[in-house]
């Protein structure tokens, strides 16, 4: 699957509303580290290190048909605002970005 | 296992380790032969046991046997092949040409090719020590490797000491051997895949520079090989395992500490326990073959992270930091 290639600016607009997948999440082997995820990946060879909102937004994609930037950050919230999912919604952008760029999601429209 | 000429993948991946060979006989140690007997093995290609290697060592080259001898007296040798397969064919030789004999050369050559430049002749041994671990660290994937030091106090518990050059990781496992500790390697945490266990390759230690008067202060008498003045990392000598070592270099070990040890002048001898997070990225970064073992590698690391304490360690003086950790294996 080739993932078309945009300016970071662009990925982290909530403007841009692809849809994303995580097909490969099953396979991936995780191991607890205090907060954080070793998480070996058999299809690159390849381990990452996830934050725990990484990892919720993993099983979140996981768990659906796909979803955009707006329905994860609703997803989250539970019908709730707050400045806390602010601050969520303003970072998702890199945290899809570095996601992708890590091979551990795709775009689902690709 | 029978003598064989050619070897399948999977007879490769169980052929025996040291650990289902016979115990040793003494009549075949190096330290038995004379140095004038052992050079001639050398000619024809003599195979040297250390840890669960076999090395089939060719080589004619004076001083060189004398050095071996002296270094691996404990070791078992074997004039042919002893019907196993043998991990690493190891040829010193003179090169043609003029260097052969206007300010001689050795090559070193691992079935035939030649991984280095040239060595100065009368550094034949560094360089055989040196082609050896680029053989392991190469080519025995059949295990996890870890660039460490490890060492045991009492029991089969083992301490591993991941570290990269300059942090005074071989002068502190000197120190520790030196103090009594078991010797399972200066240069390979070599993991067995099958039960995590750490297998011992108890080879003479390598001490460069001005860890060589450190130590021959630290443990005087105890049996070192020469100087090597100006070699490409300096003066280096070699301190030659202890027998207790070797002779228990069939008894594999549990990882039990990790230890990432740095040598700072002036320091107190401090031991800081590290977080879940930073261990998994240093040890598995430390490995020299962590991404070739792909998964078993990453669940091998894993094993280590929920089964061992682990910790920095900052240092300078060699008699505190033995008693440091000592202190940290006594609990």
């Amino acid at each position: 699957m080739t993932v078309e290639r945009r300016s970071c600016e662009e990925r982290n607009s909530l403007n841009f509303e692809p849809r994303w997948l995580t097909p490969l999440f099953p396979q991936l082997c995780l191991y607890p580290l205090d907060g954080e995820y070793a998480a070996f990946n058999p299809l690159s060879g390849e381990t990452h290190f996830l934050n725990e909102l990484s990892l919720e937004v993993l099983r979140l994609l996981h768990d659906s048909d796909g979803l955009n930037p707006s329905q994860i950050v609703n997803a989250f919230s539970d019908g709730n605002d707050s400045a806390e999912l602010d601050v969520f919604r303003q970072s998702l952008g890199t945290h899809i970005y570095h996601l992708d760029e890590l091979g551990l999601i795709a775009r689902a429209d690709d | 296992m029978k003598q064989q000429k050619a070897v399948s993948i999977s007879n490769i991946a169980t052929y025996p380790t040291t650990q289902e060979r016979p115990e040793q006989n003494p009549a075949t140690l190096l330290g038995d032969l004379s140095d004038h007997h052992l050079r001639g093995l050398l000619r024809k290609g003599l195979v040297l046991e250390t840890g669960p290697f076999l090395v089939r060592i060719l080589a004619d080259i004076p001083g060189f046997a004398v050095t071996l001898r002296r270094l691996y007296a404990q070791a078992r040798y074997f004039e042919s092949s002893p019907g196993e397969v043998i991990d690493f064919h190891i040829t010193l030789k003179r090169p043609h040409g003029p260097r052969r004999w206007w300010q001689g050369q050795v090559i070193f050559e691992l079935d035939g090719y030649s991984p280095f430049a040239p060595f100065p002749f009368d550094h034949a041994y560094p360089l055989f020590e040196w082609g050896l671990n680029w053989c392991i660290a190469s080519r025995a994937h059949q295990y996890l490797m870890f660039h460490s030091a490890v060492l045991v106090r009492d029991a089969d518990r083992a301490i591993i000491m991941p570290a990269v050059p300059g942090s005074g990781k071989s002068t502190l496992c000197a120190a520790l051997m030196a103090s009594g500790w078991r010797l399972l390697s200066d240069e390979f945490g070599i993991i067995r895949m099958d039960d995590g266990m750490l297998l011992p390759l108890p080879r003479p230690i390598p001490l460069k520079n001005a860890s060589i008067p450190v130590i021959k202060h630290f443990a005087p008498g105890w049996e070192m090989g020469p100087v090597f003045p100006k070699t490409r990392k300096g003066d280096v000598c070699h301190m030659k395992p202890s027998a207790d070592s070797v002779r228990h270099s069939s008894q594999p070990a549990t990882p039990s500490w990790v230890i990432f040890p740095r040598y700072r002048a002036g320091a107190e001898a401090r031991l800081e326990s590290l977080p879940a997070s930073q261990c998994f990225a240093r040890l598995s970064g430390n490995s020299f073959n962590y991404q070739l073992k792909a998964q078993a590698g990453f669940d091998q690391v894993a094993r280590m992270i929920s089964e061992c304490e682990f910790h920095t360690f900052e240092f300078d003086d060699l008699t505190t930091a033995v008693a440091a950790l000592d202190r940290l294996t006594d609990n």
